[in-house]
């Protein structure tokens, strides 16, 4: 099976932009919707439930539960923390949603950094001991840092 | 220029999420979006909903595959033909993409505004779907082996 080449698609990060922080509120926002969404859909289907079924254990509708695994409906911390109680009898569920936010959110800040160094798409790793080099984004290289300047290809 | 800067930036976050556009989905879109609050409006609804895993669930995407002629298809080979609708009043904005097979990466092909009347509507759709299978046999491909 062929697959798209990803170079003949649309590059943003060909474009210099100014990101608006409304903008990057916005996308936030979503990315933890969606990874309220993804606790909900992972557990009901580890559990074989359906939305009905799972609704009458939350003792709600289940168009709220449609709306909740839809992204539709803006769950508050308290609601979270009750679903967890219910369905794990602990906060597990709501510390790995947290935590899933977390690591979704920076790994979105760390693409974003990887893509928009110029022309060179590289990263760092945090102590700079290693750079990993982009030459298009399919294909990346790991390199060692020789001295402050200078890397080279492992 | 500023409107065309949300919507990069918006393309930007959903390619960390292998959600992909083609240089006429960028194109279509910038000419769709007339004011700055339909655009937000959009940012907000179409990130949200391209993020989620199961499209299959929400009646805002349809699959097309079974709309489509032999010769479509093989052109697919194997992947599925989406349509994505934002509901807005009487301007609701459609957006054809495909879904890969092989890894479940969406690639967004076109965009068009649907005509409200039925008639009319559904002759958009005859002239957007051989589009989009167009502009996605038209993107270059390359064999997986290659690294």
């Amino acid at each position: 099976m062929s697959k798209i080449d990803k170079k003949g698609l649309f590059d943003p990060y060909s474009v210099d932009i100014q990101e608006s922080p409304e903008i990057s509120e916005i996308l936030n926002y979503s990315d933890i919707l969606t990874e309220i969404s993804k606790a909900l859909i992972n557990y009901r289907k580890e559990n074989n439930l359906t939305q009905k079924d799972l609704s009458k254990k939350l003792n709600m509708n289940q168009s709220m539960i449609s709306k909740l695994e839809s992204g539709e409906y803006n769950a508050t911390l308290k609601m979270l923390l009750k679903i967890s109680y219910i369905l794990v009898k602990s906060s597990k569920l709501f510390i790995d949603i947290i935590e899933n936010i977390r690591n979704r959110l920076e790994y979105k800040e760390e693409y974003k950094n990887i893509m928009s160094i110029g022309k060179y798409k590289c990263k760092f790793d945090y102590n700079f001991s290693n750079v990993y080099l982009f030459n298009d984004k399919n294909s990346v290289f790991e390199a060692k840092i020789v001295n402050n300047q200078e890397y080279k290809i492992v | 220029m500023g409107e065309n800067n949300e919507i990069i930036q918006m393309l930007r976050d959903l390619e960390a999420d292998n959600v992909w556009s083609t240089n006429d989905f960028y194109r279509d879109i910038i000419s769709l979006l007339d004011s700055g609050e339909v655009q937000r409006k959009f940012i907000e609804v179409f990130s949200k909903d391209m993020k989620i895993s199961n499209i299959n669930a929400y009646n805002k995407f349809e699959l097309l595959n079974k709309n489509l002629t032999e010769h479509q298809r093989r052109i697919l080979d194997g992947n599925s033909l989406y349509r994505y609708e934002f509901r807005r009043n009487k301007k609701n904005i459609k957006c054809i993409f495909i879904l890969e097979k092989e890894d479940g990466e969406k690639i967004l092909l076109s965009a068009f505004k649907e005509d409200w009347s039925k008639e009319k509507g559904n002759a958009s759709y005859k002239t957007n779907i051989p589009r989009a299978i167009k502009i996605y046999n038209d993107l270059p491909k390359k064999n997986k082996e290659v690294v």
